[in-house]
């Protein structure tokens, strides 16, 4: 099986799994417990914490592990929104971020352009005296556009409203540093990390003041923000898969764009890109529509590759994307598209087997749509 | 490089969420601490960095907006901290002013730090500091107020943690930047 649904999570490197797997063994002790078990659990999250830290050119305080991305999102809406007020986001949000700022707070969801991009210009139009936080992602799971995220950073500074960035999809691919946000979410698993862990950073001067709210209670790890036993095993693989990430990055997608180009190069049938190719984009990331084709009914036609339609964790809803209507395509094309993602382990001529594969399906499928 | 020894004679203890005070502490075993200073080590007595906590905290009390970084509640006095949800930096009841084992560990960072600093030509000041492993959280505490209060971009804090035959280290590096 060839897999190229990257974005909706990444193998773990067997790197990250050594270190996991030595975590697992040896420091299985509470971190907060004072003896020595304890400490060096305590020790070896901090060092994770660390890595972050530079990662996102940020303090290791300002680092707080979680679940993964989903609980960070909700910890950085609902923390900063806990008493209502006005938020702004954007049509293209993952869903984690779209639906904890709709209830019970007054949202505004911009909308986007035909390549899935925010304008800075709509940020600026909307924020309002009750604005208490704008929330853009890095970058998409779908269609991997890469949002303005630093011009958007300067105007939310300004105006004095944090701005939270959702960084799960870009944070592999994409410089992290300077980004200007007061809130940030990543997850390991789509870093060839484990999955059940991510980071939210918030920077200190919002919790200095206490801006953010905790959504769980009780033993007050992680400043308080985060109750619950840090998980040492899968904070250890996010720190790994950090570190593998800021050694390759560059060169990783150098390399990432060229399979995409081969892969493309190589696909002989009729498409639509809904994604681009150039720096805006990210560079692993390929959405089109097969022309003539039903994407559903193509994924059971392809045997030996593993892609996907529309978000992964949206995919049993039966709603056509979110993101892809948001940008305006008509529903024929969304109906026949395909969400593709090269990775770490991909090689050329994975690619270029996937590209054939995907070529005949889509054929057999065209072909078969048109005898019905 | 200086060698210092920090002789407990508080018997304070301290938790992640609480702080306690031993019964006071006998009198120091002097010949112990006079062989100590013959193998050229200085010797540090925490009642001396508790009474200077104490008039570092009488004088914040006079007028708390000199540092935000501390607040009151109550009779309690907390220290704003980026790593932990709670410091308890000391207890003040009228005229009676108890520092807490954060701000005592502070206080020597401080005095390790400012004696150092007479060796000018020296470029980067790492203070090693070696405790066991049942203090982590009030040598962590104790850095971070004297790193967010005073610290340079100069000087390091190497906190090791070990058990009494010094057969297993753990370290950690703190600097003013971590915060």
């Amino acid at each position: 099986m060839i897999y190229l649904d990257h974005q909706a999570t990444t193998p773990t490197d067997p790197a990250v799994l050594i270190a996991m797997t030595e975590a697992s063994e040896r420091h299985f002790a509470n971190p907060a417990s004072p003896h020595r078990p304890g400490v060096e659990a305590f020790q070896l999250i901090e060092k994770a914490r660390a890595s972050l830290a530079r990662f996102l050119g940020a303090r290791k305080s300002e680092i707080y592990f979680t679940s993964g991305a989903t609980e960070a999102n909700n910890l950085a809406v609902k923390g900063i929104a806990a008493h209502g007020g006005h938020v702004i986001t954007t049509a293209v949000e993952h869903k984690s971020v779209l639906d904890c700022c709709t209830f019970p707070r007054e949202v505004t969801v911009l909308p986007v352009d035909r390549e899935g991009r925010v304008s800075v210009r709509s940020v600026l139009d909307n924020l309002r005296e009750d604005t208490v936080l704008v929330s853009v992602m890095l970058a998409n799971n779908e269609v991997g556009t890469i949002q303005p995220v630093r011009e958007i950073a300067r105007i939310t500074r300004q105006a004095g409203v944090p701005l939270h960035c959702d960084a799960t999809q870009g944070a592999g691919y994409l410089d992290m540093a300077g980004l200007g946000v007061d809130l940030l979410s990543l997850s390991g698993h789509k870093i060839y990390g484990p999955k059940g862990v991510g980071a939210l950073f918030v920077s200190n001067e919002l919790t200095d003041i206490g801006a953010v709210s905790p959504l769980l209670h009780g033993g007050g790890q992680e400043r308080g923000l985060r109750a619950g036993t840090l998980n040492t095993a899968g904070i250890v693989g996010l720190g790994a898969a950090v570190d593998l990430v800021v050694a390759h990055r560059a060169e990783e997608a150098r390399r990432l764009s060229r399979l995409r180009g081969l892969f493309l190069d190589e696909l002989s049938v009729d498409f639509d890109l809904n994604s681009g190719t150039d720096a805006g984009f990210l560079p692993h990331v390929l959405n089109i529509s097969l022309r003539g084709a039903d994407a559903q009914q193509l994924l059971p036609a392809l045997s030996d590759v593993a892609v996907s339609t529309g978000s992964a964790c949206n995919s049993t809803s039966q709603r056509p994307s979110h993101v892809l209507t948001a940008m305006g395509l008509p529903p024929a094309r969304i109906k026949s598209s395909i969400r593709l993602s090269f990775g770490r382990f991909t090689t050329e001529q994975e690619a270029v087997r996937a590209a054939r594969s995907i070529s005949a399906a889509a054929r057999h499928g065209s072909a078969e749509l048109d005898a019905a | 490089m200086l060698y210092d020894v920090i002789y407990n004679d508080l018997g304070m203890a301290c938790g992640t969420d609480s702080c306690s005070i031993a019964p006071a502490a006998a009198e120091p075993d002097l010949g112990a601490l006079n062989e100590i200073a013959r193998a050229g080590f200085t010797v540090t007595r925490e009642r001396t960095l508790r009474n200077r906590a104490t008039r570092a905290m009488k004088a914040w009390l006079k007028d708390p907006a000199t540092d935000r970084r501390f607040y009151r509640e109550g009779d309690e006095v907390y220290f704003r901290s980026r790593s932990y949800e709670r410091v308890l930096a000391g207890v003040a009841r009228e005229n009676h002013v108890v520092p807490r084992c954060p701000l005592i560990v502070g206080e020597y960072f401080a005095g390790y730090f400012s004696r150092l600093r007479a060796f000018t030509a020296c470029g980067h000041r790492y203070v090693v500091d070696i405790n066991s492993f049942a203090d982590r959280d009030k040598i962590l505490k104790g850095a971070e107020i004297y790193l967010r209060r005073a610290g340079r971009d100069d000087e390091t804090i190497i906190a090791v943690f070990t058990d009494p035959a010094c057969a297993e280290l753990v370290e950690m590096c703190l600097t003013a930047d971590d915060f």
